[in-house]
């Protein structure tokens, strides 16, 4: 018994459920009466999947709404930065974010839509609207928490060495706060996501071949259900590659390794 | 020797409740300072006047003939907090980081050579490596004090920078410091509650007691019984 639980406990015991999770998927799908166009095999899900891999339309699309979220990441980051950083030096600024925080952060970006649509069309513009939206005000509250949780003593060391503000925030704060700049990040990335597929599925094809949103939309509109996970398996496995080979290592390298986590 | 601080007519209170009075000191080149007093005395308020990170409401401070009026390199803080050091730094990156940034930024060679002797001098080197999570509460004191001097500051504030230690990781730290003291001749302004540790290492004790000066008194012999009798006394009164 403790056998099992040590294994539960190790870091690789995700993969341990999602190999129970696929079972229970293949013998719920193999040996129950439920339709194979609302409950595929994972026999058949694979085969839709390398199908798409085969013909370059998933991988493309993937490669696309990554992009985008990419981008949108990298403006929401810097944008938070600088909110955050101002809001450090001018606490005039500071009651300005946080007023912003409070009203658009519980603000869904799908609900923006009608807006975004009349101010910037339907493009890849809108998309990148929503995902910046949808990233920003987390971030900005993961940024201001971190800074607002540094010692004070990092701001005298700070002034004793003669910094100025900019200095402070990129020598001290940054550093400092990594470990809420990291949750900000996931909780970015994370939102990043959703913030994608909900607009690439209501926009439809935004740029020349769509995201991975359009495609999951497009296999609902022709009923090719294993097509439907297959869209889905490509998020989650991008999801988890991202979780364990990037921001795990990330963890590992900076606030695991100096004991700040 | 020449002047090192010199303050004059010093007062500060906080809402209506007055922290210091009037305090009027002369702090000499080389001279290694404790000062000494109850629990909300003002020791560490005039601590802070001194280094510039609060501003006095009458009076002045005066670094070298320079009055202060902000935190500057010249006058550097050793916290009594563990956390002062960087976590993502470790024990060189850490004694380095002055010596990396502005106004200094040395060449690598200097920089690494300056560390280098400063660690040697906390006796950190087994350990420069080590991050902060991975050093004892006495070593963290030990890195935080060879940052401080690495700039080569006229003046080491400390403010009860040995107050969370053991007794013996006391000991060996207050030998430490006096052979940096001795060596590198920087004037000291050390507070501290503990009369025994004020004993050790001053060459002149300040008592502060309902923010004024008390008492100031000449420790050329050092560790002396009458003279703890003496402060004793005097923070009894």
């Amino acid at each position: 018994m403790s056998k099992i639980k040590g294994v539960f406990e190790k870091s690789y015991s995700k993969y341990i459920w999602i190999i129970i999770m696929l079972i229970t998927w293949e013998a719920f799908a193999k040996l129950t009466p439920v339709s194979a166009l609302v409950f595929p095999s994972l026999e058949s899900v694979w085969q839709a999947l390398i199908h798409s891999i085969v013909t370059g339309d998933i991988l493309l699309q993937m490669l696309f709404s990554i992009g985008l979220i990419m981008v949108g990441l990298i403006i929401g980051v810097v944008l938070s930065f600088i909110m955050s950083s101002l809001s450090v030096i001018s606490p005039v600024f500071s009651s300005f974010v946080d007023t912003c925080v409070s009203i658009f952060h519980p603000l869904p970006g799908i609900a923006l839509l009608p807006l975004i649509i009349l101010w910037v069309g339907t493009g890849t513009k809108a998309v990148l609207f929503i995902i910046v939206h949808s990233v920003l005000w987390p971030m900005i509250l993961n940024m201001t928490a971190g800074f607002k949780s540094i010692p004070a003593i990092y701001k005298k060391i700070g002034q004793n060495y003669e910094f100025d503000h900019l200095k402070i925030i990129l020598k001290i704060y940054i550093p400092a706060s990594l470990p809420y700049l990291i949750a900000g990040l996931k909780i970015g990335w994370a939102r990043a996501w959703r913030a994608t597929i909900s607009a690439e599925m209501i926009f439809g094809a935004s740029g020349a071949i769509g995201g991975i949103g359009w495609y999951i939309f497009n296999k609902r509109v022709f009923m090719d259900t294993p097509g439907i996970f297959a869209g889905l398996l490509m998020i989650i496995f991008t999801g988890i590659l991202v979780e364990d080979f990037i921001f795990a290592k990330i963890e590992e390298k900076t606030v695991k390794k100096w004991g700040v986590s | 020797m020449s002047e090192a601080i010199r303050i004059s007519n010093l007062s500060k209170s906080y809402a209506s409740l007055s922290i210091l009075k009037d305090i009027n000191l002369t702090i000499e080149t080389g001279e290694f300072i404790c000062i000494i007093g109850s629990s909300g005395c003002g020791k560490s308020t005039l601590l802070n006047l001194i280094g510039g990170f609060i501003k006095s409401d009458v009076g002045s401070i005066a670094l070298q003939g320079q009055p202060v009026l902000k935190p500057n390199l010249e006058c550097l803080m050793v916290f009594q907090e563990f956390d002062q050091l960087f976590p993502w730094k470790t024990v060189k990156g850490n004694v380095e980081f002055p010596l990396k940034n502005e106004p200094h930024r040395f060449p690598t060679e200097k920089t690494e050579a300056l560390s280098q002797k400063y660690i040697e001098m906390v006796k950190l080197n087994a350990f420069k490596d080590f991050y902060p999570n991975q050093l004892s509460g006495g070593m963290k004191q030990r890195t935080a004090i060879a940052r401080a001097l690495v700039t080569t500051p006229k003046v080491l504030l400390m403010d009860e920078p040995f107050g969370s230690l053991d007794a013996q990781t006391k000991i060996e730290l207050h030998q430490t410091l006096l052979e940096i003291w001795k060596r590198t001749q920087t004037t000291i302004v050390f507070v501290t509650h503990d009369i025994r540790e004020a004993l050790h290492l001053a060459t002149r004790i300040i008592i502060l007691k309902d923010g004024e000066i008390f008492k100031d008194i000449e420790n050329k012999e050092k560790d002396s019984d009458e003279k703890m009798k003496e402060i004793m006394a005097s923070l009894r009164l």
